[in-house]
């Protein structure tokens, strides 16, 4: 059963003359992790912040439970948790009290606001450190309690763009464990945005590669291999690339 | 629950605890500046005693002429002026205005014989003309009331009265010297009252409110300007809209906070302003009386002969309401009305422009429209009156929104009704489109898209096609 289903999502900024992401389609399935990989500037961000409801698509749509992106924002919101790239929190906050308050915008009443916290403290680590300022956080604390905020409430779907981003190596393989633990055991669904071809090849249980807007090829990391004939993900990568370029 | 919740969020990150010590540090700065200035204040007050002195002697005596020209002779320049025959007091605002003077001595008939012959100082009478305009344009009664001290030094001069033979006897009953009867005068109207009084209060009145409108009105736009590009800077604000929470609920949560965040700053200041304008108007008295008693700024003085105006001297309350510079209840209503349009033109303003922020130096930038369009009006509010500017001056301060706030008590207050409901309209029409480009812009990709930085030329709004 497909969690998100993306059916020809596109956006076309005002005052540019090509689609920023141009007739995007794919679905991702519950307990799935879906990467989008692609060059800078290929759409993935774009693609990304629809889906999180931040900007409204030019044409195309999106579906979550059977509510449609462009016509039941609210809904589809309530299904999705977004993890941006670089993303902040607030540095008077402490860590548990910015866990307190971003999961009351989602809960609907205190109980439900203290699973969710309890969760958020268990998966982000931070011990005793959630009772200090964030202004005192290192990156990676930060990363670990902005993973934590994202999938505390247990979303159908949890976005995230650069995962572990500003990571070192062991935080970061933590956190790609978590995401395979949550999957596998919670069914919980994601959809990835990543440079790190190391990451998805590990991660991700299906690929789209999206160049110039586009999803110019889709499937498992090993049908891609195949496609194209390489031993990894960044072969696949450099040579899908090139291929849409002579294109 | 979501709203208190998002409300508590923003509280906390504006009433930091900086904040909250920048507040009382303020406070105790404009206390400290009230001190000093009330100093500086009986410095320009005596300046303005260096005026040209228009006086009307009625009086033929030669001992009269004598203290003028004792007067000419220490410095004073006189102005010598004539009065219609039998004036009385009700017409002193016309003649003032026919004279082009703002202030007037007059010396009553038979004052030096009363002096010399009867040991008695008789009365002096002081007119002065005063304007609800700016901070500083009811100064000139200062030099009038330095002339009447002059005079009545010298009627108790003993060399001088020694000359026209006054026993010890008299020279011992004259050592009160004379009274004064003052009038005050405003937009044709009359008051008996002492204008150094009076101007003490509306000085108070004139300044207090402009002041609370533009602390208010930069420190509310600082701060919704400072919750939504500091949600962009720190890249909080994409994870914050992609909660299950309207994008109107967020705006507003964030305007109400940084309204009674601003009110808070607002009350604070307000307790050192209040300091601090009772040291000018302190400053001002001592310059003015000097050593002698304040009681008589309010008077206890008899006036029979001018009873057409009023048998009692005036108390400043009633002589604000006899010169119609009160506001009554409604008046106050229209007054906040004002204030309300301008604190959310000022916040519809800042939240379109921090919209555009992406780091601390364009967010600065940024608030600077808003801070200039507040501080221009603030100061030449203060010390000038608008309504007597060349059209085309005027016509450009009341098209600075805020102009309107700064000026609506000095409008309310002289009459200038029409002023006032064409520039609510004006700030009405001004809010609407303010708040409808805020709110699209809010609700739209433009919050992530539109940028005021390094991609300026590129990206920012007010790019040319």
């Amino acid at each position: 059963m497909n969690v998100l289903e993306v059916s020809g999502l596109s956006k076309k900024y005002p005052k540019k003359d090509v689609f920023a992401a141009d007739d995007v389609t794919f679905e991702v399935g519950e307990g799935e992790i879906y990467a989008l990989i692609g060059p800078n500037g290929a759409g993935k961000t774009t693609t990304i912040r629809m889906l999180a409801t931040l900007i409204s698509p030019t044409k195309g749509d999106a579906y979550m439970d059977g509510f449609a992106l462009t016509k039941k924002p609210d809904e589809f919101r309530k299904r999705v948790t977004y993890l941006p790239d670089e993303a902040g929190a607030y540095k008077t906050l402490t860590g548990i009290g910015y866990l307190e308050f971003m999961g009351s915008l989602f809960a609907k009443d205190k109980a439900e606001l203290e699973g969710f916290v309890r969760q958020g403290e268990a998966i982000s680590g931070l011990g005793d450190k959630l009772r200090d300022k964030i202004g005192g956080y290192s990156r990676g604390m930060i990363r670990k309690l902005l993973l934590a905020r994202a999938v505390m409430t247990s979303p159908k779907l949890a976005i995230m763009d650069e995962a572990t981003s500003g990571l070192d190596v062991i935080n970061a393989l933590e956190i790609r464990k978590m995401i395979k633990d949550l999957s596998v055991n919670n069914k919980m669904s994601f959809l990835l945005s990543s440079h790190n071809m190391l990451e998805i090849e590990y991660l991700a249980d299906r690929v789209g590669l999206i160049t110039a807007g586009k999803i110019t090829a889709q499937g498992t990391v090993k049908e891609l291999k195949e496609r194209y004939n390489s031993d990894n993900l960044e072969e696949v990568f450099v040579k899908a690339v090139s291929e849409s370029e002579v294109l | 629950m979501k709203f208190s919740n998002l409300f508590n969020k923003e509280i906390k990150g504006l009433l930091t605890r900086q904040v909250i010590v920048s507040m009382i540090v303020t406070m105790f700065l404009f206390i400290m500046l009230g001190q000093i200035l009330g100093g500086a204040m009986s410095g320009i007050s005596e300046s303005a005693m260096g005026s040209k002195i228009s006086i009307a002697n009625l009086d033929g005596s030669a001992f009269t002429a004598d203290i003028l020209a004792r007067m000419e002779d220490d410095g004073s320049s006189l102005n010598m002026v004539t009065l219609p025959e039998n004036i009385n007091p009700e017409s002193y605002a016309a003649e003032l205005e026919n004279l082009g003077i703002k202030s007037l001595i007059i010396i009553p008939e038979g004052f030096g014989d009363s002096v010399i012959n009867d040991g008695e100082n008789g009365e002096i009478t002081v007119v002065s003309e005063m304007s609800v305009g700016g901070m500083f344009t009811n100064l000139d009664s200062l030099s009038a009331a330095d002339a009447v001290d002059t005079i009545n030094t010298a009627s108790k001069d003993e060399i001088l009265l020694k000359k026209y033979g006054v026993s010890d006897e008299i020279l011992a009953k004259l050592e009160a010297g004379a009274a004064t009867v003052d009038y005050t005068t405003l937009d044709g109207k009359i008051a008996k009252i002492n204008p150094s009084a009076l101007s003490m209060v509306m000085m108070f009145q004139m300044m207090i409110a402009p002041i609370a409108v533009f602390f208010l009105l930069t420190m509310a736009s600082q701060m919704i300007m400072t919750a939504i590009s500091t949600e962009k800077i720190d890249k909080t604000l994409e994870t914050l809209l992609s909660t299950p929470v309207s994008r109107l609920s967020v705006l507003m949560s964030k305007m109400t906070a940084a309204v009674v965040a601003a009110l808070l700053n607002v009350v604070t200041m307000g307790i050192g302003m209040i300091f601090y304008v009772g040291g000018i108007a302190g400053g001002v008295a001592s310059g003015i009386m000097g050593s002698a008693d304040l009681s008589a700024i309010e008077g206890q003085v008899s006036s029979a002969d001018f009873s057409a105006v009023s048998d009692a001297v005036a108390s400043v309350p009633q002589a604000l309401a006899a010169l119609g510079v009160t506001l009554s209840i409604p008046e106050y209503l229209l007054f906040g009305l004002q204030l309300i349009l301008s604190l959310a033109i000022g916040l519809a303003a800042a939240l379109l422009l921090g919209a555009m922020a992406t780091d601390a130096k364009s967010q600065a930038s940024l608030m600077l429209p808003v801070t200039m369009a507040s501080m221009l009006p603030f100061f030449v509010t203060l010390f000038a009156d608008v309504n007597a500017m060349p059209v085309m001056f005027k016509f450009i301060m009341y098209a600075i929104p805020f102009t309107n706030a700064y000026m609506a008590i000095p409008n309310l207050m002289s009459g200038n009704l029409l002023i006032f409901w064409v520039g609510a309209a004006y700030q009405a029409v001004f809010l609407a489109g303010t708040l409808y480009a805020a709110v699209k812009m809010f609700m739209s990709d433009k919050l992530f898209t539109a940028s005021f930085g390094e991609n300026t030329k590129k990206k920012s709004l007010f790019a040319k096609k």
